[in-house]
């Protein structure tokens, strides 16, 4: 039982991070937040809607979103997108997470099973 | 989708007011995305029900909006709080009972036992605002320490409850709350136990060279002092739901109607008792005494209830004339 909580823990942190990079990865294109919600449960990203949507605010409050609120259609729809500083950041993380990638192929490769 | 809107309210009042009005813009935004998406364009009741119970409870949904905010992590704002709450209530009593028992035992004239009575409150005040300062601490030394409590207040919480939810202002803060619970509390006392501080004031005011047209009758404002007390403490009940759901619904807000409806005719009552206050031999025409504070009572109290009926019987009249469009 407490094995479990520890794992979940470690696997909660795990995910942080790769979820920063993923929203980062797929806001190229304007979208709003449930349509984004759909865009990354298709490419296999395990994400809660109402983890995903505090996470755009704070992305946005640290200038690596852009966001409009759209009153044409139906119904409102805060839209967001990645900003230059946004674009910056994540080459950064990006370059960062290969090499990480590639230290821990590494290490499991090594013996790490 | 007046479920929709309650539960969206429910969550507001949990949040920071600082972008508060476009967090709410947002989630009802995507609420009705989710349900569009799921249900279709016509949901029925217990599909919007199903939405909202995915999405959470209330404050599982503000605690994500509030995290790393300040020194205290939000996980433990709700246990936080109620610790508060429990250790301002223990005062409160803890300082009764001392106060009360060193009256049994040491024996006190009347103007010991006023400021007796005014020490209460003051501490009250005092002793929870450094019960205040050490929890605190220990909560700041929990959010660096990481450690987890898995706690909300809420986490019993039934959607089912949504439909009775009525949204009103929120305006209405804890501390006025408690601050009304605790007079409410001290007039209980001084009414049941020290009516003579009553007396006490007539005496002094009388001192000021101002005749009173009429004098209380402490005996038979015993009899008035328990109706007084029933209706102070289904008020102080009143209060404590309020203050532990932190939500007002129409059940509720019927219940303080009523309240209010039997303390204005007691008050009406007393006001025309010529019983319980006797006329003096000063002679004055002008109302000068306790009826003059029941007659303001009466009327800030009718006033009072007047508006609220108002304010209800237009809400409906909206919720109808929108359900018929």
């Amino acid at each position: 039982m407490e094995d479990d909580k520890v794992v979940d823990n470690l696997l909660q942190e795990l995910k942080r991070g790769i979820l920063v990079l993923s929203v980062l990865l797929s806001v190229d294109e304007a979208s709003y937040g449930y349509s984004l919600v759909t865009i990354l449960k298709e490419k296999k990203v395990d994400i809660e809607q109402n983890t995903l949507y505090p996470l755009l605010r704070r992305l946005e409050k640290q200038g690596l979103l852009e966001s409009l609120w759209d009153t044409e259609e139906s119904r409102p729809r805060k839209y967001y997108k990645i900003s230059e500083r946004g674009k910056e950041v994540r080459r950064i993380l990006k370059s960062e997470w290969s090499r990480n990638n590639n230290i821990i192929e590494n290490l499991i490769r090594e013996g790490g099973k | 989708m007046k479920l929709i809107d309650n539960y969206i309210y429910l969550i507001g009042k949990k949040l920071p007011l600082k972008g508060r009005e476009d967090i709410k813009k947002e989630l009802r935004s995507i609420l009705l995305d989710d349900l569009e998406e799921r249900y279709g364009e016509k949901p029925g009741i217990e599909e919007v029900k199903n939405v909202i119970k995915d999405f959470g409870s209330p404050s599982e949904v503000a605690k994500k909006y509030g995290r790393n905010r300040g020194p205290i992590d939000p996980e433990y704002t709700d246990i936080f709080f109620l610790i508060l709450k429990l250790v301002a209530g223990a005062m409160c009593i803890a300082f009764t009972t001392v106060f009360v028992v060193s009256i049994f035992t040491a024996g006190s004239e009347s103007t010991n036992i006023l400021t007796g009575v005014l020490q209460i409150p003051l501490n009250v005040l005092f002793g929870t605002l450094t019960a205040t300062g050490v929890i605190t601490f220990i909560f700041i030394i929990m959010t660096r320490l990481g450690v987890s409590t898995n706690f909300t207040v809420d986490n019993d919480w039934v959607e089912c409850e949504l439909e009775s939810v009525e949204i009103g202002d929120m305006s209405e803060s804890k501390p006025e709350k408690i601050v009304t619970m605790l007079l409410l509390f001290i007039c209980i006392i001084i009414f049941n136990f020290f009516p003579s501080v009553l007396v006490f004031f007539e005496d002094l005011f009388e001192k000021s060279g101002i005749l009173l047209s009429h004098r209380l009758n402490l005996e038979v404002f015993r009899v008035y002092a328990v109706l007084l007390s029933l209706t102070a403490a289904a008020e102080i009940a009143y209060y404590l739901v309020l203050i532990k759901t932190d939500t007002k619904t129409s059940g509720m807000k019927m219940y303080h109607s009523l309240i209010s409806l039997a303390d204005v005719v007691l008050l009406i009552v007393m006001f025309n008792s010529s019983n319980l206050f006797p006329p003096t031999d000063s002679g004055s025409s002008l109302l000068v005494g306790y009826k003059l504070i029941l007659l303001i009572n009466i009327i800030v109290s009718s006033l009072e209830m007047l508006t609220s009926l108002g304010k209800t019987a237009k809400k409906r009249i909206e919720m109808e004339m929108s359900k018929d469009k």
